[in-house]
């Protein structure tokens, strides 16, 4: 797999990537990097500071990579606030989850998730959907809801 | 005319057998005649009839009753038309007053005649009878009292009271009246042999009989021969007649004892005999109608009193065991703290017997308590038992000796024991114990002493009757009615409880399995959920961070270390393999499965469908014939075929395109063999390959977890889940899963279903 030149426009994405697991972030992260895209990110360790950061700043970013299983506050339950508070505004949220289980996808659908990313084995395959959902982020095409079958 | 004197001899062995009822002779002092009561004509008649009539007896068989008297002809008539017993009736003859008895005796009428005598004045009133059973005392004071009462009114020099052992059936004199001069015998034992077992059968059924003089001969009864039709017996049975002469062997035995007249009252209770009032004289007597009359009647008083007391006696020693008997029931109701070891120390289980021991013994294990034989000893003793007549009701004895010669060695703690069963299958029981008391016996003479002392070998009685000693060891305090009633129904309710204890126990154990089992289950679930999550992400990362490696600096990496990460990675990829597979594996265990009708033919179309891939590849083939439909769980009938269809492209010949085919068939004869099902009860679809096979030795090994031949081409290596899973498909279709092959030809599955999965 190999990754073609992508051009993106000219702003910042503000991206928010929300995962209790700090190797996932760093995996993460540095698949987001290689990319070479000018963007604003930042981290959280669990779904309640996420719901803190958005309280307080009243700011919504342009992309949140949400984990599901978390401590505190779980993935799912961040989904419906956020779908909740922000309504169904520009901010994508895609599910990035350990679990493959079509009923957690169903579940994630219906509570107004844009995709679901299952984290998945390969570095390289990690690139490619992080790439695909910026991109997804960025100009909206018609694309399956579990992104990884775009890569299989 | 035949004579009817019954000349049996006796000998040593038959003293038992001796016909005393029909002796066939009468005593000499009156006469006896017999009638058909049909006709009235005279069947039977003692010799000394023909001095009485003045008549030979030709002349007085066949004659009819009414002629040979003709002066009582009214009473005559009117006694042959009763029915019972009467006496009573004062007959003259040559100026000579009589006493007229008659009774029925096998279709005849017996008639009595003896010589009226002016009754003794000495008879006794009622008030005197009533004062006579309401002496206050014991039963031994009553019979004291009984005893003088009966010498004053018959007039013998000798009145003796007997009591008769329940289990020996020795007697023993408990009472005595005596004349002067005469030998006390009191507390003196008689053997069992001194009244023989058809004596004391007779003296239950007619309770009075005399013997007025020991030293007359008996006279003989005559009778005609038969007419052939059998309506008259031709000998006559005396068992209720007052004259019958007794046996020639008690008179001897009379006479040893220097007795020339006897008389005896029988004391009976519950239909056996208790005892004897017996009276002896030094020389002939003659008790009148109105004596005798008066001493049966204070026989049945006696016996009723004496039943009384041992009732009363009963009744307030049932009393006390009924208390010790609830104490026990209610130690059985207390589930918490009841157990044999326990029951063993409650005191009342000695108590409600007064035994010195007591052992049950369940399953070959003895509890005990007190003063037991030792355990082997109790063992065999207790195997004797069962195996003894006594098995199903119980039983006991003070003489344990006499039934069972080994407890001689075990006198001292076990000569009286009571048994009860507790279980008829085996040897399960409760034996209370009671040692053998030191007791001097004293008889009267010798008991052993019946030997054949003539040189015809009879039998006669014996001629010393000095006492006699004996020391005894072997026999216990007897045990009475009250404590045999109260332990069988102690040992009724532990067999019960034992019943109950054993049920709940397999239902604990039973119990215990199942949480057990449920244990077992959780954690095979909880290991699952452990490979299926915990151990999953690990493994991903460090497959994503040995791929990160290799993508971003495997330009910087030297070949050793590329290498490694390369080998870490198929590794890592096998890993999650391996949990892939034995997730597969315990999902197939899971219990909520959907049974539904399943189409076998499309179910193999689709998975034919997904591995298209890889048949196109190998250029393999799969032939299916028209499979059935079946009852079953689909997505575990997929992966069964999956399994199997994988399986058989996994080893493949290199050198030659595959052939898979699968069809209907029978079980072989080997399967049929190896499972011991019944064939027509199954139907096997086969799956055969022509593929590398196996040894025929692994066909079992295949299908166990883990298990893989190490045939498998390179770079296929499986994980030894697959044909795992195919066993535990079968086996929730209650089916089975055999598999034959020959090494480089190729194998067959077979999935054997029941029938029942049929639609």
């Amino acid at each position: 797999m190999t990754l073609s030149a992508f051009s993106f426009p000219a702003f910042k994405p503000k991206v928010f990537l929300v995962d209790d697991d700090e190797d996932d972030r760093f995996l993460f992260l540095d698949a987001i990097t290689e990319l070479r895209h000018e963007l604003i990110i930042k981290e959280f360790a669990d779904g309640e500071s996420l719901m803190n950061t958005l309280r307080k700043a009243g700011e919504s970013p342009d992309i949140i990579f949400l984990d599901l299983n978390m401590p505190r506050l779980s993935g799912l339950e961040c989904l419906d606030f956020l779908r909740k508070k922000l309504g169904d505004s520009i901010t994508k949220v895609f599910i990035i989850s350990t679990s493959s289980s079509a009923d957690m996808i169903e579940t994630t659908r219906n509570k107004g998730a844009d995709h679901y990313i299952c984290k998945p084995r390969d570095f390289n395959e990690l690139k490619i959907l992080v790439r695909i959902a910026l991109q997804k982020a960025i100009s909206p095409t018609s694309s399956p809801f579990l992104l990884n079958e775009l890569v299989k | 005319m035949i004579d009817l004197t019954n000349k049996t001899v006796t000998t040593i062995s038959n003293c038992d057998q001796e016909p005393i009822h029909v002796p066939g002779t009468i005593q000499a002092h009156g006469y006896l005649l017999a009638i058909n009561p049909q006709d009235g004509t005279v069947t039977h008649c003692s010799r000394n009839l023909t001095r009485f009539l003045q008549l030979p007896l030709q002349e007085i068989l066949g004659r009819n009753i009414l002629h040979l008297f003709p002066q009582h002809r009214d009473v005559l008539e009117e006694r042959l038309g009763e029915k019972g017993q009467s006496s009573g009736l004062t007959l003259r003859h040559d100026d000579v007053s009589y006493h007229m008895m008659t009774h029925r005796s096998a279709g005849l009428i017996i008639l009595e005649l003896e010589p009226a005598v002016e009754d003794h004045p000495e008879t006794i009133t009622v008030p005197e009878l009533l004062s006579l059973i309401k002496t206050p005392g014991s039963l031994v004071d009553l019979c004291d009292t009984v005893a003088k009462e009966v010498r004053r009114i018959l007039g013998y020099d000798r009145v003796m009271i007997y009591r008769f052992d329940t289990e020996d059936h020795s007697g023993e004199v408990i009472a005595e009246c005596l004349a002067d001069g005469m030998e006390p015998y009191l507390g003196l034992r008689y053997p069992a042999g001194d009244i023989p077992l058809q004596a004391r059968a007779l003296y239950v059924r007619n309770t009075i009989r005399s013997i007025n003089d020991t030293g007359s001969e008996p006279v003989a009864l005559f009778t005609q021969p038969g007419d052939g039709t059998g309506t008259v017996p031709e000998q006559l049975d005396l068992s209720y007649a007052y004259l019958r002469s007794v046996s020639p062997i008690h008179i001897q035995y009379l006479r040893n004892m220097g007795v020339g007249a006897s008389f005896s009252i029988s004391l009976v209770k519950d239909g056996q005999l208790w005892g004897l009032i017996a009276c002896h004289h030094r020389t002939a007597h003659h008790p009148t109608l109105g004596q005798r009359n008066t001493a049966q009647m204070i026989g049945i008083l006696l016996s009723s009193q004496i039943e009384l007391l041992e009732r009363m006696e009963q009744s307030a020693e049932s009393l006390a065991t009924e208390k010790q008997l609830n104490a026990l029931l209610h130690f059985f109701e207390d589930e918490n703290r009841f157990g044999l070891p326990a029951l063993v120390e409650k005191p009342e289980l000695l108590r409600m017997a007064e035994a010195w021991g007591v052992a049950i013994v369940v399953m070959d294990k003895i509890y005990s308590k007190g003063l037991t034989p030792p355990s082997d000893a109790t063992l065999r003793l207790v195997e004797f038992l069962r195996q003894s007549s006594f098995s199903t009701k119980g039983f006991s004895t003070k003489n344990l000796a006499a039934h069972y010669p080994a407890a001689k060695a075990i006198e001292e703690v076990a000569s009286g024991i009571i048994y009860h069963p507790l279980d008829f299958a085996s040897k399960d029981c409760i034996v209370w114990f009671r040692p053998g008391l030191v007791q001097t016996v004293t008889w009267g003479g010798q008991p052993d002493s019946r030997q054949p002392n003539n040189s015809k070998g009879t039998l006669t009685p014996r001629s010393s009757f000095s006492a006699w000693q004996q020391t005894v060891r072997d026999v216990s305090e007897p045990w009475s009615d009250a404590q045999v009633q109260i332990t069988a129904r102690l040992a009724f309710a532990l067999r019960k409880q034992l019943r109950t204890l054993h049920i709940q126990q397999e239902s604990d154990q039973q119990r215990a399995l199942n949480e057990r089992l449920m244990a077992v289950n959780e954690e095979l679930e909880n290991i699952n959920w452990i490979s299926s999550h915990d151990l999953r992400e690990p493994l991903r990362k460090i497959q994503v961070l040995a791929s990160r490696a290799l993508s971003k600096d495997s330009h910087n990496l030297s070949e050793v270390l590329l290498d490694s990460i390369n080998r870490m990675q198929v590794s890592a990829r096998r890993m999650q393999q391996l949990l892939d597979d034995i997730s597969a594996y315990s999902n197939i265990s899971a219990k909520q499965n959907v049974h539904a009708e399943v189409d076998l033919n499309s179910l193999v179309q689709e998975i034919f469908i997904d591995k298209a891939d890889v048949f196109r590849e190998q250029q393999a083939e799969l032939k299916v014939e028209e499979l059935p439909e079946i009852v079953g769980i689909a997505f575990q009938l997929k992966q069964l075929f999956l399994n199997l269809i994988t399986n058989s492209l996994k080893f493949s010949r290199p050198d030659e395109p595959n052939l898979i085919s699968i069809q209907v068939t029978s079980p072989t004869e080997e399967a049929i063999e190896a499972f011991g099902i019944t064939a027509q009860n199954y139907f096997s679809i086969v799956l055969r390959d022509r593929g590398v096979g196996f040894d025929p030795a692994y066909s079992r090994t295949i299908f166990k977890l883990f298990q893989r031949l190490n045939n498998e081409p390179d770079g296929k290596n499986g994980t030894g889940v697959g044909l795992a899973i195919c066993k535990k498909v079968m086996h929730n279709h209650e089916g089975l899963i055999w598999a034959e092959s020959t090494l480089g030809v190729g194998s067959a599955f077979y999935l054997i279903f029941p029938n029942s999965r049929l639609l």
